[in-house]
């Protein structure tokens, strides 16, 4: 029960021994070991956040960069979209204005062709009837009626009104030229006389009269006198009958 | 009773005779014993430390005992355990291997002797002002003595000392009776009973590592924090 003073100094000691030999062989390299392996720890947690964060700015990048190009996507099928709708417009208005042309020129066409064919026709039927006319007016064409002619011719030179005597005959004497007188037969001489007779005493002079025969003028008879001239024949009525009926 | 040895001062290995005082008694002879054994195994075990995340078993073991350590001296004291660790870590080792090695037979724990826990409780006692004038210097330290009124100096000192005692008497008082009712015990009824005794004794001597250390770290708190 007592204590043993040099046992109690040794164990002193001894205690104060062990605890420089723990702390050299122990508490400092298990402390140390520890520190090491929390600041590992703490280093790789920092790192996992580090990457952490970097990944979550990457994917945000990523997600920005994927709506951008959704939404350019959407933009450009719009804008396709539209161009593609103008350019169907465009086209349908071509077709339709194509279409609009080509029915006018058809149109046209087929109302001019229609007009000719119209006019033709108008023409053809003219000219047969105006041929059989002629033909029906040249077979009555006899010396009777070259006479009832002559008479009629006659009659319309007498008929002229003063004006037109006037005219004539100054044309006459200032020209000295030959009063021509044309018809679709030789007229006889008393008929030739009956003629010249009636210019003298119409134009009050003594020109020069000649007679000529042309067929084309079917039946009928014709004066020139210096640039006037006086026509009575079928072939002219018929004529301006035709410019009436076109 | 007379053949029972109740403590290991008294079993002495060597003397010198020049110097009768020098001599070498079973209670150094086993405090050598666990010392050494402290002293090897940690440096077989800390020799090849690594940091990685994978350890080996046996410095898991000396972690988690260091943590352990550490997180009772930061829970009593709140201060970084870092100063008081190898002062009251090996109060802890110390005892708690002496105490262990126990149920070898032919071991007799040197705790069990009064000179050993006399020799502990001193080291506390000086390890008190020791650390807490380290932290706070001289005159703070020495101004605890005063307070709450100068009158309570006389109580104070005592208070001091009683404690000190108190460590020493309880440590040695506990481990003596262990091995002296054991002893007791096998006389009597040789088979069993001692060997639910040796369990008992394990047990009181682990809580009495503890409560030791724990003490001591309360005593040296209680100096640290006064001068603030």
């Amino acid at each position: 029960m007592s204590i043993d003073w040099f046992t109690f100094t040794a164990q002193v000691i001894n205690f104060l021994v062990l605890v420089g030999l723990l702390r050299y062989f122990l508490y400092g390299p298990i402390v140390r070991a520890m520190q090491t392996r929390e600041q590992k720890v703490t280093q790789r947690l920092s790192d996992a956040e580090t990457a952490k964060a970097e990944a979550n700015q990457q994917r945000a990048a990523l997600e920005k960069q994927t709506q951008l190009l959704e939404e350019q996507r959407e933009e450009m099928l719009a804008k396709a979209k539209a161009d593609a709708d103008s350019e169907r417009q465009r086209l349908i208005q071509e077709a339709r204005k194509e279409a609009d042309t080509r029915r006018e020129h058809w149109t046209s066409t087929f109302e001019r062709d229609q007009k000719d064919l119209a006019d033709q026709t108008r023409r053809d039927i003219q000219r047969m009837g105006f041929q059989a006319a002629r033909e029906t007016i040249q077979q009555l064409a006899d010396e009777d009626l070259q006479k009832r002619v002559c008479q009629t011719f006659v009659k319309q030179l007498r008929m002229l009104d003063e004006t037109q005597r006037a005219a004539i005959a100054t044309q006459l004497a200032d020209s000295g030229n030959p009063v021509l007188v044309r018809s679709a037969d030789d007229l006889d001489d008393d008929d030739q006389t009956q003629i010249r007779d009636a210019i003298h005493q119409v134009f009050q002079g003594d020109a020069e009269v000649r007679f000529e025969s042309d067929s084309a003028l079917i039946a009928g008879m014709e004066m020139d006198a210096g640039g006037y001239s006086l026509p009575w024949n079928a072939e002219r009525a018929l004529k301006k009958m035709e410019a009436n009926v076109a | 009773m007379s053949g029972v040895q109740i403590t290991s001062d008294e079993w002495i290995l060597w003397q010198s005779e020049a110097w009768p005082v020098v001599k070498i008694n079973a209670t150094l002879t086993f405090t050598w014993l666990v010392m050494a054994l402290l002293v090897v195994g940690s440096w077989w075990i800390t020799r090849r430390l690594t940091s990685d995340t994978e350890i080996p078993r046996w410095q898991n073991l000396l972690e988690v005992l260091v943590t352990g350590i550490r997180d009772q001296i930061r829970d009593v004291s709140r201060h970084d355990p870092g100063p008081y660790l190898p002062f009251v870590g090996t109060l802890f080792l110390f005892i708690a291997v002496a105490n262990l090695l126990s149920i070898v037979p032919g071991y007799v724990p040197p705790t069990g002797s009064l000179s050993t826990t006399a020799a502990l409780a001193t080291c506390v006692f000086v390890a008190v002002p020791v650390f807490g004038i380290a932290s706070h210097g001289v005159g703070n330290y020495l101004k605890r003595y005063l307070q709450p009124t100068p009158l309570m100096l006389p109580f104070n000192l005592i208070g001091e000392l009683s404690r000190t005692l108190a460590l020493a008497v309880r440590l040695y008082g506990n481990m003596m009776s262990g091995a002296v009712i054991a002893a007791i015990l096998i006389s009597f009824v040789p088979l069993f009973i001692p060997i639910v005794m040796q369990v008992m004794g394990l047990l009181t001597g682990m809580i009495q590592a503890y409560i030791f250390a724990v003490l001591a770290m309360v005593y040296i708190a209680s100096a640290t924090k006064v001068a603030k």
